[in-house]
């Protein structure tokens, strides 16, 4: 597991990650969520043991991280902006990585690079920024470390590199209990992969929650009341986080689960009653608007 | 990740580096020996049978020690070069996010990553060369250059080689690490490199500009900068092999007395490089990885090179002002702000450089008057002498020994192969080595009576209305106090010349000062050591007077004879004799090839004055056609010839009279008043003097006809001898003669 407690981080004078505080359970896929300088890459570039927090700590399975190989050795982290060695190919990268990881797979490397259609033998400067993305996550996957960092990995691939991307991570999360932490400013791309997902806004955590736990906790409702006057004795029972009308159709958003929602309208005659699936964006913009946060912006940029 | 294939993996990422060093190598151990040593074989090839009697063979054998010359400079222009590459490009991944990223991330401990960029480089240029330096061996051997000495040598230049990398590799390295991008890292590896030399630069102009009594050995030596390894590397390394390295061929004794001599400063060197690596060290620890394309990665070292350089600026435009708007008290508002001006354009200059944003100009902006404030004081304790440097004398119990000697000194022999004498004769290095004067308290004496005068004529020069400002010529001097704490101190001294007798006797006097100061005995026996080597060799000889000049060759018995001779009549030398005395001639004594195709003068050469009480060097000289009389007999003379030029006031000549005079008690009163005195180190300046100059003719003189028309023309053969007389001294009839009209005195 991965604790960062009370994390502190300066540039400059300015705040870059300020207080911070999360869990991130192994085995499980944890998506980090911010617009640009929220302190997304900052937090990455910490766990990961680049940079140093000013104060609080950052543990990878009950150790310090910064200046520690034996953690290091323990994940693989992958840059927004990658660098390879000069003027080398897959395979030079190859040998560069399991001369450093001792469970590094050489057999698992040539297998995925022949998956994808990358060449080994080609060298890495002529490769596409897709492609050099794809390498990176094919070197990091073949180190069989326990955790996997990905700064905005998913944003230069295609779709369907990213969904085998996906599965790949998928495969090594069940057979090996890979731990994911990814960032993204893209909602929608860490939906179906995450099993947890961070907001952050201005170096601190706005929210933090298993998408189960979100997913069950909130529903989305659509009613239209036989008798109008019974729509004031549903509103009051329920714990509404949205409520839009457009004419006799009411739709809410409740922190309520199925079972709550069907007591509560067992009793009221309806015309409609429907329970509907809400998007994890949806879940969000419900959650930080009660908090006060226009997650529209920050979502979307 | 195993050692091995971590340097691998450093040289396969930097191939270019490993091009370059192999590069240099072929160049320094290569091809440049290749030229160099194949010139100097047909070189001694002509030699050999002009000045030496060892065989070819060996002289060539010999010879290979020529290509050191060239090679010690060469090997240290391509080291520090390659020095300084491989330490910015070693760290240079520091530079980019994205590299810092891939590097930082890795399980590689940052100790171990510094480790391995640093040994790397350390380890390619140690092999290269190596492989080079084998290479070079073969070169020698090849044109049949090779001997144990410059097999030694060349063995030898390799370990100085590789420690000189080591040092300003090291300090390359710091200032990588120090520095948040490569043109940063590049300023700070030159400042790292230069601000010792910049403050002895700033440290040298100001005493120099301000303390009267200050008196530097050579310049180089005072900016030398003992934190920069390249220096060592010169001045212990290269300038001996330079030294040894001479037409004669290089001898193995001499090179283990080069090398074994430069052990110190090697030693030295390998503390700066290790200085310097802890330093680099703890900063790569330290270091914050988001520093990534800032100015200087800590705070304080941004202060301190702005401190360092607002400082330095504004002290040199301080001594600037002061030397064009300054008096001699205080300083003028002028001054004051053109250090303002300077002081503000660096920091602020400094500032965008450093930040490279513009917004930022003022940043700490109170560094500014913080620099002008120091700059300042510092001006202020130097252009008033605040810790009296020019009064001090140290207390006699504090010294082991003196010397002293006056600016202008003729006589010290030049001895080639002694390493306290730098190529091409020192005088202070000298007598610093053979001048050891006990009667240290007769040498304070004369101090520090030498050091008022030279203070009152500085006060003189720049108050027209002081007291002093009319000034009195003076014997320049120097001051050597060795003190027990191994320390040499040097003052440059003014002596009046109404200096007391009886204290110049008590030093010049003194046997230590005769001996070190004319080295008669020294003069035989390095020619005498020279002769045993090189039998080919002769000893010259110039004798000279007011007169004329004769030139001949002596054998080494008469240098004996003659060198006997002068260490006896030197006993009667001290300053009362060189004024009451005349020197009537000097001896030039040197050493050089049959046919004079080849200098050995640097071997050795020494002028020895000779005076009218020198009885037994005069007879030596005698007895071997070395003497030139001054004069012919007054019997001889048949005519006396006088030129007087008067010039004006705007030193233009206002007039020349010409007279001649067959009288013979004319001719008597002429040549009575007729000035032999050769000009020495204690002669009296005085530029007021004005002279008649006479040429006096035997019967031989005026009959003939040489090439010009002109008696006097120095140019003819037998034209008589030309002497002045002081007007002063002219018999009155002459005057008159030649229409002297003293010039009014000032």
């Amino acid at each position: 597991m991965i604790d960062i407690t009370d994390v502190y981080k300066t540039y400059e004078g300015s705040p870059a990650v300020s207080n911070l505080s999360l869990h991130m359970k192994g085995g499980e896929v944890f998506g980090l969520l911010g617009t640009n300088g929220a302190g997304k890459t900052t937090l990455l570039r910490m766990i990961a043991g680049i940079i140093k927090a000013d104060s609080g700590s950052i543990t990878i399975d009950g150790l310090p991280v910064y200046d520690n190989p034996v953690v290091k050795e323990k994940f693989f982290f992958i840059p927004d902006e990658l660098y390879f060695l000069p003027h080398s190919r897959g395979r030079d990268m190859a040998r560069h990585y399991a001369g450093i990881y001792p469970d590094f797979s050489t057999e698992e490397f040539n297998t995925m690079m022949e998956r994808f259609g990358l060449d080994p033998a080609r060298r890495i400067n002529s490769f596409s920024k897709g492609m050099k993305k794809q390498l990176a996550v094919v070197l990091g996957l073949s180190s069989h470390t326990r955790y996997l960092l990905c700064d905005e990995t998913f944003d230069g691939l295609d779709p369907v590199m990213r969904q085998a991307t996906k599965s790949l991570i998928a495969v090594a999360m069940e057979e090996r209990s890979l731990t994911t932490v990814m960032t993204s400013h893209n909602l929608r791309e860490l939906e179906d992969v995450c099993d947890h997902v961070g907001l952050l806004h201005k170096g601190g955590v706005l929210l933090s929650k298993d998408i189960e736990d979100l997913k069950i906790g909130v529903q989305k409702l659509q009613v239209v009341y036989a008798d109008e006057d019974d729509s004031y004795n549903a509103e009051e029972r329920m714990s509404i986080l949205d409520h839009k009308r457009q004419g006799r159709l009411h739709v809410y958003v409740a922190r309520q689960t199925p079972d709550e929602l069907d007591e509560i309208f067992d009793d009221i005659d309806t015309v409609l009653y429907e329970i509907l699936p809400l998007t994890l964006e949806e879940i969000f913009i419900s959650e930080t608007e009660v908090v006060g946060y226009d997650i529209q912006k920050i979502i979307n940029g | 990740m195993t050692f091995k294939r971590s340097l691998m993996d450093n040289y396969r990422n930097r191939l270019w580096i490993v091009a370059l060093v192999i590069l240099t190598a072929v160049l320094q151990f290569v091809f440049i020996p290749a030229v160099h040593m194949g010139g100097a074989r047909i070189h001694m090839m002509d030699m050999e049978m002009d000045i030496l009697s060892d065989p070819l063979p060996v002289l060539l054998q010999n010879a290979g020690g020529a290509w050191l010359q060239a090679s010690a400079f060469t090997g240290m222009l391509f080291t520090c070069a390659i020095a300084a590459i491989m330490g910015i490009q070693g760290f240079s991944y520091l530079y980019q996010t994205r590299s810092v990223d891939f590097y930082d991330s890795q399980p590689i401990a940052f100790s171990r990553r510094f480790f391995i960029n640093y040994i790397s480089s350390v380890i390619l240029y140690a092999v290269v060369y190596g492989i080079g330096t084998l290479l070079a061996v073969l070169v020698t051997v090849a044109l049949g250059m090779g001997s144990p000495a410059v097999f030694m040598g060349l063995a030898g230049e390799y370990i100085w080689l590789v420690i000189l990398f080591i040092g300003m590799y090291s300090i390359s390295v710091l200032a990588a690490v120090l520095s948040g991008n490569l043109f940063i890292a590049a300023l700070m590896d030159a400042f790292l490199c230069g601000i010792e030399f910049l403050y002895r630069l700033i440290n040298f102009g100001c005493m120099n500009g301000w303390f009267t009594t200050m008196y530097s050995l050579s310049d180089e030596k005072f900016l030398t900068p003992v934190s920069l390894p390249m220096s060592w590397y010169i001045m212990r390394f290269a300038v001996g092999i330079m030294r040894i390295s001479n037409p004669w061929g290089t001898r193995t004794a001499e090179v283990v007395s080069v090398l074994s001599g430069s052990l110190p400063a090697m030693a030295i060197c390998l503390a700066i490089g290790a200085a310097a690596t802890a330093l680099a060290y703890n900063a790569f620890l330290f270091r914050k990885r988001e520093m990534v394309q800032k100015g200087l990665c800590f705070g304080f070292v941004e202060s301190f090179v702005k401190f360092a350089l607002g400082i330095s600026g504004g002290v040199l435009a301080g001594m600037a002002g002061d030397s064009i708007f300054g008096s001699m008290f205080g300083f003028s508002p002028l001054t004051v702000i053109v250090m303002a001006v300077t002081v503000v354009l660096i920091c602020v200059i400094g500032e965008w450089i450093l930040s490279l944003d513009i917004t930022k100009l003022l940043r700490r902006a109170w560094q500014i008057p913080a620099c002008l404030v120091v700059s300042g004081i510092i001006l202020f304790v130097f252009k008033t002498d605040a810790f009296g440097y020019d009064r001090y004398i140290p207390k006699a119990s504090e010294v082991e020994s003196c010397a002293f000697y006056p600016t202008n000194s003729f006589s010290f022999t030049m001895i080639s192969g002694d390493e306290s004498i730098e190529w091409g004769g020192n005088r202070d290095s000298y007598f610093a080595k053979y001048m050891q004067l006990s009667n240290i308290e007769d040498v304070e004496a004369l101090a520090k009576l030498g050091m008022e005068k030279q203070r009152l004529d500085q006060i003189g020069e720049m108050d027209a209305d002081s007291d002093n400002a009319y000034y009195e010529y003076d014997w320049q001097a120097i001051v050597l106090y060795r003190m027990k704490n191994g320390a040499e101190v040097y003052r440059r001294i003014a002596l009046p010349y109404d200096v007391d007798r009886t204290l110049m006797d008590a030093v010049l006097g003194s046997k230590e000062y005769r001996e070190a100061y004319f080295n008669p005995k020294g003069v035989y026996e390095v020619t005498a050591s020279v002769m045993n080597t090189y039998p080919k060799i002769q000893i010259n000889t110039m004798y000279s007077n007011r007169a004329t000049s004769q030139s001949g060759i002596m054998d080494i018995d008469t240098l004996k004879e003659f060198t006997d001779a002068y260490e006896k009549d030197l006993s009667a030398y001290d300053f009362s004799m060189t004024q009451d005395e005349i020197c009537i001639g000097t001896l030039d004594i040197s050493i050089a090839s049959r046919s004079n195709t080849y200098d050995f003068s640097m071997g050795m050469n020494q002028t020895l004055p000779i005076y009218e009480n020198y009885t037994d060097v005069i007879k030596v000289l005698r007895e071997h056609n070395m003497y030139c009389e001054l004069l012919p007999p007054k019997e001889d003379v048949v005519k006396v010839i006088s030129e007087y030029t008067q010039w004006d006031e705007y030193g233009d000549e206002s007039q020349s009279v010409t007279g001649s005079y067959t009288d013979k008690s004319r001719i008597d009163q002429i040549m009575d008043e007729l000035e032999f005195n050769m000009y020495g180190e204690w002669s009296k300046d005085n530029y007021n003097d004005e002279y008649f100059y006479i040429t006096v003719l035997t019967e031989a003189d005026v009959a003939y006809t040489g090439d010009s028309d002109d008696p006097s023309d120095y140019t003819n053969k037998n034209c008589g001898v030309n002497l002045p007389m002081l007007v002063n001294n002219a018999p009155g009839f002459l005057k008159e003669d030649m229409g002297y009209t003293p010039m009014k005195s000032e």
